[in-house]
């Protein structure tokens, strides 16, 4: 009954990334982006401990917390994925079918592998034990980090591409969980603060968006500032060898 | 508990020092002091920090000497980093206050702190997981420093620094949470991990090599990665460069090498394509920023790819795949930090001194200014060393052993070609001076002189060739209505000398000083006031300010006449703290401190993974 909840979690926290990518509000996006990260603590065989929960909560929860402010003088849509709804949770839900299969395959290596030294916590002893709780982990990593790509390579927006670091977050706190179970509660918290720290630093690229252009858009960020080539046109002291 | 007491004080010495200063007036003040005084503490708690020779358990299950159980270890590494960042940081913290006030350090001195803290946490992790998370939390520092700019694109800049500093060190977390599960596979084959059937081990590890060589090298900034650093050295502010560039990537980068030469290379699995595509790709990326600095004409910029020229140097050691470029690869990320560090100091003090980021326009500027032209020098022996320096062994094994026969020659000559660089830089100082240099006073002039010479009244006619150098130095001053400033940056605008303290101002000062409608003394107190701060002072009176400069001289509080005293002879300060850090990244170049030594000791990463095979 556990492991089925335990799967479903994980089910949902893609869930959540898909809402986090395709939502055109990025309200929305901002509230799936960090309940993906904060579904994914709890999908570890055995289940964290409290401290480790309340932790990853007050991370997700602080740092969610931070971008929804930032967010009050946003417009309402942003610039979500091109592939909308229904291609988001397609790519979503292949990446996870294709995260599940991997998993079971890599399980069976290892314990073909490694056969009698994979005891109890010993790195990858969960996922060798067949245990479906450590492949719906790997699968929702794998289905996360793909989810996360598009935003986090080519971003068009700077709010999204910081969701897609906390995408990110999420899928390697997974992947970790998968292979490394029991989970240590240092990690946990130090995950935690990375989430935190990342919704602070999205909350603040928020507002200079917002501050200085009205809008989230990414535009040419690298380019040279027009004033500078203005000035230099008018530069009155050259040096001779220019 | 020393360790638990430097994360505390370094956490609320971030904290405070931005509360203090976003408030400006006396808070800001206060705030400045408050953080200056935790990066002194957090350097002497470090030094203080024992070493433990042991991680295992006492009889109560604790670790002694550690932080939670033996998951933060202190070691002479990290001391050694915390040390000379935090003391780098102090004197640089001064140098953008002597040139741009309280406002300068508004971000400089809470990102430092957060960083030092990431970073003390990252190198004394126990495990690479949690030494990666922290480094990719330190990474996150140059988020506010970029923030602090106002310029329009300073968001954009800002979302691709926390995409940098999260996914690199994510894709390294993915790595050493696979790479223990792969090793024990390897072990568990009696075939050994050359034989076909482990060629499905072997092919993952090459994948994880390169992995983490692309996060490494992509978090360094390296070529073709190297446009977010020049777009930091654009909009980071005054003194915060060397932060941004050389201090954030080191976490990572050490305890990816110590992924890498801790658990992957013990296995020496035949991946040799993968190193000679590394060895390869910081050839090309080396050679070209070496290039790019050469022909670059802005001061920043040329700085920016010395400073990825020689960090990205570090990839090599995951290339070598070697346990013993552990110790090399990390006293060299130490050693390029602090000469960079060095490197930025100088850059921005002749920037402040010359009003121009132009190269071109800097021609002459080794003769009114010899202390810092032999900053200069020091550093250029710092960054490439003496043989058997500490820095050049470095050198030398992370080139030597990443790969071997010729190509590992072309990969020594290929890491000296940054020096053409620095030679342009002192070639031209020493040739015809432009006009930027021209209207300097001489760098030491004023050293000694009493503070009522200050006061005193100067003949308008004596020009640029003054012999009060004081006085000199008050016509390219700023200007005394901060609303004149042409830009609201601080910042010189690339490759023109165009800025607050530029020529636009420059001729309304010097106008001002010549007309005689004016009076000479008080246009004279318009000298020491600082650079026009980012924040409004709104709480307070800023004490440098002209109408209380007068007041100053006049005072018998030693602090104020110290700070006072301090301004007026600014020029031969900052040049003077710019040699200090040349100093000491020469002595860590050298090997004093017994760098090599405590980079080379067994890291609590390393210790961690041997001991939990995580």
């Amino acid at each position: 009954m556990l492991t089925a909840i335990l799967v479903l979690v994980a089910v949902s926290a893609v869930a959540a990334g898909v809402i986090a990518v395709a939502a055109p509000n990025p309200r929305h996006a901002t509230v799936g982006a960090f309940g993906a990260v904060l579904l994914a603590a709890l999908v570890v065989d055995p289940l964290p401990s409290a401290a480790a929960v309340i932790a990853r909560l007050a991370g997700a929860a602080l740092g969610g917390w931070l971008v929804l402010i930032a967010l009050r003088e946003a417009p309402s849509t942003s610039a979500r994925s091109a592939l909308g709804w229904a291609g988001a949770a397609g790519v979503g839900a292949a990446a996870f079918a294709t995260g599940w299969l991997a998993a079971t395959a890599f399980g069976a290596t290892i314990a073909m592998g490694v056969g009698d030294g994979m005891v109890a916590g010993v790195p990858g002893a969960t996922l060798a034990s067949g245990s479906l709780v450590a492949r719906a982990a790997i699968a929702a990593a794998v289905a996360l980090a793909v989810l996360a790509a598009a935003p986090v390579i080519l971003p068009r927006d700077g709010h999204r591409l910081g969701l897609g670091a906390v995408l990110l977050i999420a899928a390697a706190s997974l992947l970790y969980n998968a292979l490394s179970s029991p989970t240590d509660p240092g990690l946990e918290l130090a995950f935690a603060v990375l989430v935190a720290l990342t919704g602070a630093s999205v909350a603040g690229i928020v507002t200079a968006m917002l501050r200085a252009g009205g809008d989230l858009v990414l535009r040419d960020a690298l380019a040279r500032d027009p004033a500078v080539r203005h000035r230099a046109a008018d530069d009155a002291h050259r040096g001779a060898d220019r | 508990m020393t360790l638990g007491a430097l994360l505390v004080v370094g956490a609320l010495g971030s904290a405070s020092s931005a509360w203090g200063l976003r408030r400006g007036g006396a808070a800001a003040r206060a705030g400045a002091m408050g953080g200056v005084l935790a990066l002194v503490l957090v350097a002497m708690l470090a030094a203080a920090s024992p070493t433990p020779g042991s991680v295992a358990p006492d009889g109560t299950g604790a670790v002694p000497g550690t932080l939670w159980n033996g998951a933060l270890v202190p070691s002479g590494y990290l001391r050694l980093v915390i040390v000379l960042w935090a003391a780098s940081s102090v004197v640089l913290a001064a140098i953008v206050w002597l040139l741009r006030g309280t406002g300068g350090l508004l971000a400089l001195l809470p990102a430092t702190l957060a960083a030092l803290v990431g970073a003390a946490v990252s190198l004394s992790a126990s495990t690479p997981v949690l030494g990666l998370v922290a480094a990719g939390a330190t990474g996150l520092a140059s988020v506010p420093v970029v923030l602090a700019s106002p310029r329009a694109a300073a968001g954009g800049i800002a979302a691709r620094e926390v995409r940098i500093a999260v996914a690199t060190a994510l894709v390294v977390v993915a790595v050493a949470s696979v790479a223990p599960v792969v090793a024990r596979l390897v072990l568990a084959n009696p075939d050994g991990v050359n034989s076909s059937s482990s060629s499905g081990e072997a092919a993952a590890i090459a994948f994880g090599l390169l992995a983490m060589a692309l996060a490494v090298a992509a978090r360094a900034g390296a070529i073709p990665w190297h446009v977010r650093v020049s777009a930091l050295t654009d909009v980071a502010p005054t003194g915060s460069q060397p932060l941004v560039i050389a201090w954030l990537p080191l976490p990572l980068a050490a305890v990816a090498v110590g992924v890498a030469s801790g658990v992957l290379a013990p296995l020496a699995p035949p991946v040799g394509s993968a190193q000679a595509l590394i060895v390869a790709a910081t050839l090309l990326a080396t050679l070209a920023a070496a290039l790019v600095a050469y022909l670059q004409d802005d001061l920043r910029h040329a700085i920016g790819y010395l400073t990825i020229a020689d960090v990205a140097l570090v990839v090599l050691a995951l290339a070598a795949l070697d346990p013993v470029v552990w110790g090399p690869a990390r006293a060299w990320l130490l050693t390029v930090a602090v000469t960079k560090t060095a490197l930025g100091a100088w850059s921005t003090v002749v920037e402040d001194r010359f009003q121009t980021r132009s190269i071109p326009e800097l021609r002459g500027w080794l003769r009114p200014s010899p202390v810092l032209g032999i900053a200069l020098v020091l550093i250029v022996v710092a960054t490439y060393g003496l043989p058997g320096w500490a820095v050049a062994s470095a050198r030398l094994d992370l080139t030597g052993r990443a790969a071997g026969g010729p190509w590992s020659a072309v990969l020594l000559l290929a890491s000296l070609l940054t020096l053409p660089a620095y030679l342009r830089w002192l070639w031209l100082g020493v040739g015809t001076r432009t006009s930027h240099v021209e209207r300097v006073g001489p760098e030491l002039g004023g050293v000694g002189r009493l503070p009522a010479r200050r006061v005193s009244l100067v003949p308008p006619g004596r020009g640029r060739r003054s012999d009060l150098p004081v006085e000199q130095e008050r016509t390219e001053g700023p200007p005394a209505d901060p609303a004149a400033t042409p830009t609201a940056t601080g910042d010189v605008r690339p490759g023109t000398g165009v800025g607050p303290r530029g020529r636009t101002t420059t001729r309304r000062a010097a106008s001002a000083v010549s007309s005689p409608k004016v009076p000479v003394a008080s246009a004279q107190l318009e000298l020491p006031a600082p650079g026009p701060d980012p924040v409004p002072e709104s709480g307070g009176a800023d004490p440098y300010a002209p109408r209380h400069l007068a007041r100053i001289t006049a005072r018998t509080d030693p602090t104020t006449r110290a700070a006072g005293a301090v301004r007026r002879h600014r020029t031969g300060v900052l040049s003077g703290a710019v040699l200090a850090l040349a100093l000491l990244a020469s002595l860590v170049a050298f090997g004093a401190l017994d760098v090599a030594g405590a980079a080379g000791e067994p890291g609590p990463t390393v210790a961690g993974v041997d001991a939990v095979g995580n």
